[in-house]
């Protein structure tokens, strides 16, 4: 009996660990042993969930950023549209006391606005992600860094982040935006008709459009959807620290393409789960803090993770090419 | 020169003559120029460098890194070798085109021996090498070089300053391979198509890697001439060129898909940003607001060749009808 429940894990892990995310999660599970050795404050599980909570804008984002990369493109406005969401939400504020379940669906709505304008420009324009929403980000974030040299910073008053403080079954309103977020992606990707789509596109540009699956539209979604992400993270980013800090998040759009491909994507278009990203980013940003509690300097944070991201993507290229050979090793058997 | 090096030299007028009705004084004087050949150096080398990596295989992000680490690295070996005397700068200029191959190399085997996507390897080296220079440097700044390596970047040659001279000679020599050797030939076809590259008999990843190399070098050109200008190197140096680059270059014509692009492009739309950021300097316009700018030019030029594309297909497409 108990045999057959043991027997029951090995398959269930041995099955996660045919998949893509298992590297990641046996990854984050040694790099948190690791760090938790070397500094035992950094095993309590209540503090891995502030830690969530405190790098909320990580996970939120990359969830947002799955869909798009799923379908084979690249977003690297999403700090830009963070850093002037921040800058709407501060200007409502002082226009108008709103409440804070308002302030947040204008940000979310915001975001939405600024991720369709990327959708619009590249499903229009059919040029690479890359260019676009390289120029988009130049824009967004050079008009907003205008703007806070010319205003006062956000202050938000203590009422509202009293507010905001608030905990719900012990988690924090980030973590249940995490969750919530997390359960979004899931849904939409797994049962919508718009998520299948999605893979389509990803995996067979031309045979998705033969196949009826309207190109626009997808794109559109799928833009949209990361702005949203952001919207909803620079909502979460001013009510953590109530105030818009521009200078954070600098290198942020790099780091999620990161996560996301630690996180289990196939670089050629195709595959990614909502469950491989979670797991990224814990590991990103365990990397990130437990570096800090390790007492590595901050130096050699660039250099670890341009190492990983290298080494991994290399892996899965050899990967993917050794698969290819074998196949078609057995068709030429076959004939 | 080409349908669309025409168009571009029309722009420049344009800048020019807007440039000089609305600031008759300042913009037409031997200041603008004196700027001009000092800024478009700076990023002209790398844009330079970006350009050939963009014809032959796609974007490369760790241009900057690549810059900066070389430099950093180069500083340090003069600093050390400070008691040989001269004979310093040799080692230091040697360093730096050393590392500059070598950060290239790297891109390059993996881009072209492992067929690693070109902007997801450079991501990742660009980190890697900003690392590296963050360690080595500890992130502070590595200064005051000998006097005669200072010439390189701030000395005046036949009225000329150097690092202008550096490019013009770059340029050229890059032209001269791009349109008149076998070599350059190749790179467009290896751009255009991979595929059909190497079923034509071109060996595709020595090329690439070659191609690879050969930015690293010019890379490398590019840090001689940035810390020798500024007698000092940081990490953080440069960091606004990657962008004014990539603008550059989709002005200049040069396709992200790879395949197309002209040294004489990139040169004239190079002359034309630095046209416009010196008038926006006469206009007082903020910083961040230039870099808004920036931004828009980008994409307003993506929105013009995307017309001037459909306008080609159609006039194809009537000429085969019609036929």
């Amino acid at each position: 009996m108990i045999f057959n429940q043991i027997s029951g894990v090995v398959t269930m892990v041995r099955k996660l660990f045919l998949k893509r995310e298992g590297y990641i999660v046996l990854m984050t599970v040694l790099i948190w042993v690791i760090i938790s050795t070397i500094n035992p404050n950094f095993a309590r599980p209540l503090y891995l969930l502030d830690m969530a909570g405190y790098n909320s804008v990580y996970y939120i984002c990359a969830l947002g950023i799955l869909p798009l990369m799923i379908m084979g493109g690249i977003d690297l406005s999403v700090s830009g549209m963070i850093l002037s969401t921040s800058m709407v939400v501060t200007m409502v504020l002082m226009i108008a006391d709103v409440p804070l379940p308002i302030l947040m669906v204008i940000a979310m709505a915001v975001g939405i606005i600024f991720g369709l304008i990327n959708g619009i420009l590249i499903s229009w324009l059919n040029v690479s992600s890359v260019i676009v929403t390289l120029a988009t980000l130049t824009i967004y974030r050079g008009i907003t860094k205008y703007w806070f040299q010319q205003t006062k910073t956000l202050e938000l008053s203590a009422n509202f982040l009293h507010e905001s403080k608030n905990t719900l079954l012990g988690l924090s309103i980030q973590n249940w935006m995490i969750i919530f977020m997390a359960i979004i992606t899931f849904v939409l990707l797994k049962y919508h008709k718009i998520g299948r789509s999605i893979f389509v596109f990803g995996g067979n540009k031309t045979l998705a459009e033969r196949k009826g699956f309207n190109s626009f539209r997808t794109t559109l979604f799928v833009y949209g959807f990361s702005g949203f992400a952001a919207g909803l993270s620079a909502f979460m980013h001013i009510l953590l620290l109530g105030q818009a800090n521009i200078e954070a998040y600098s290198n942020l759009d790099f780091e999620l393409i990161i996560i996301i491909i630690i996180g289990g994507l196939n670089i050629l278009g195709g595959y990614g789960s909502v469950l491989g990203t979670l797991f990224a980013t814990t590991f990103m940003v365990i990397l990130k803090s437990g570096l800090v509690f390790a007492r590595i300097p901050a130096f050699w944070h660039n250099l670890l993770i341009g190492f990983i991201i290298v080494t991994i993507v290399s892996y899965d290229m050899i990967q993917n090419k050794r698969v290819m050979k074998k196949r078609i090793n057995q068709l030429e058997e076959q004939e | 020169m080409t349908h669309y090096e025409k168009r571009l030299s029309l722009l420049l007028v344009i800048v020019v003559v807007v440039g000089s009705i609305m600031f008759p004084a300042q913009f037409l004087s031997w200041t603008t120029l004196k700027i001009f050949s000092h800024q478009i150096p700076e990023y002209g080398l790398i844009t330079l460098a970006l350009m050939l990596v963009m014809i032959a295989s796609g974007l490369d992000l760790s241009v900057v890194a690549t810059t900066t680490l070389a430099g950093i690295l180069g500083a340090l070996t003069m600093e050390k070798l400070a008691f040989m005397g001269n004979l310093s700068i040799f080692f230091g200029i040697v360093m730096i085109l050393l590392i500059g191959m070598l950060a290239g190399g790297i891109n390059g085997f993996i881009v072209s021996y492992i067929e690693v996507p070109p902007i997801l390897t450079t991501l990742g080296t660009m980190l890697f090498f900003q690392g590296i220079a963050l360690i080595v440097s500890q992130g502070g700044s590595v200064s005051s070089f000998p006097e005669s390596y200072l010439y390189l970047g701030n000395g005046v040659l036949f009225g000329v300053p150097v690092p202008m001279i550096i490019l013009v000679i770059l340029a050229s020599g890059m032209h001269y391979a791009l349109t008149y050797r076998e070599f350059g030939k190749q790179i467009y076809r290896i751009g255009r198509s991979k595929t059909a590259a190497s079923y034509s008999g071109i060996p595709v990843k020595r090329r690439l890697l070659e191609v690879y190399l050969l930015s690293g070098i010019i890379l490398g050109i590019a840090a001689v001439v940035m810390t020798a200008r500024y007698n000092s190197i940081r990490v953080d140096y440069g960091s606004s060129y990657l962008i004014n680059g990539i603008v550059a270059i989709s002005l200049g014509g040069v396709d992200i898909k790879g395949g197309k692009g002209t040294v004489i492009g990139v040169f004239l739309s190079l002359c034309i940003l630095s046209g416009l950021m010196r008038i926006l300097n006469l206009a007082d316009v903020a910083a961040y607001i230039s870099d808004s700018i920036m931004g828009a030019i980008l994409l307003v030029n993506l929105i013009m060749q995307h017309y001037m594309i459909k306008q080609k297909s159609n006039i194809i497409r009537n000429n085969s009808i019609k036929r």
